[in-house]
């Protein structure tokens, strides 16, 4: 799963790199989020606050 | 040297300079992996995301011109980067709860990406004072401006690629496990 998030972000790049500024941001912003989701399955479980 | 040095161009090496910078901390953390032989744990994983995110915005700036759009992207990269790594540094915060991986310099590596989001995110706050970098081009930019920015881009995209296949082999095709025990 992981790995299919870098790959998403090679898009991006790409995309950057073939002048498409505006979809290589868009791409960005969704692995972005991707990345939050991926964060949040990761610390899933065992979060205890106490602030 | 030919082409116009005015801020514009300035900012724009000085941004294809920083994703260099940005950039090579994901490949200290890849020498690590390799000459050290510790495998990224999956919060080490989504923190050179966060490092790939924030040269992504400075890598635009450099290619395109500077653009708050630009920035504001790098800035959400270093603020994911923060979160992840903060949280990284909270699991062993506690005296006797132990670690992950050695320490370089007397901090573990998520601390040194912690300081460095934090450092990306006063530079880039400084450098968006510059108000005449969002002014129209005054002339060709000089020759080095764009070899800084492409060098930057094929970083991003040889990097990016990089931990595609190393996280591939490593993860598989399920959850990075916690405790990873392959490098490769």
């Amino acid at each position: 799963m992981m790995a299919a998030l870098f790959i998403v972000w090679l898009g991006a790049f790409v995309a950057a790199a073939k002048g498409r500024r505006n979809l290589s941001i868009v791409i960005g912003l969704a692995a972005l989020i991707l990345s939050l989701a991926m964060f949040r399955f990761h610390v899933s479980d065992n979060i205890t606050l106490s602030l | 040297m030919t082409g116009t040095w005015d801020t514009r161009t300035v900012v724009r090496l000085l941004n294809g300079l920083g994703a260099l910078v940005v950039f090579s901390v994901v490949f200290g953390a890849y020498g690590i992996q390799f000459i050290f032989l510790e495998p990224p744990c999956p919060l080490c994983l989504l923190i050179r995301i966060g490092m790939i995110a924030t040269g992504l915005g400075l890598v635009l700036n450099a290619m395109y011109g500077p653009k708050p759009i630009h920035y504001g992207f790098a800035l959400l990269g270093c603020i994911f980067g923060v979160i992840v790594s903060l949280r990284n540094i909270a699991l062993h915060i506690v005296p006797g709860t132990g670690s992950y991986g050695d320490a370089v310099f007397g901090f573990h590596l998520y601390t040194w990406a912690f300081l460095v989001f934090m450092a990306m995110i006063i530079v880039i706050a400084v450098v968006m004072f510059f108000q005449r970098q969002f002014d129209p081009p005054s002339g060709p930019s000089p020759k080095i401006v764009t070899v800084v920015a492409t060098i930057a881009l094929i970083v991003g995209i040889v990097l990016s690629a990089a931990n595609a296949f190393t996280t591939a082999v490593e993860c598989e095709l399920g959850p990075c496990p916690d405790n990873p025990t392959r490098v490769l």
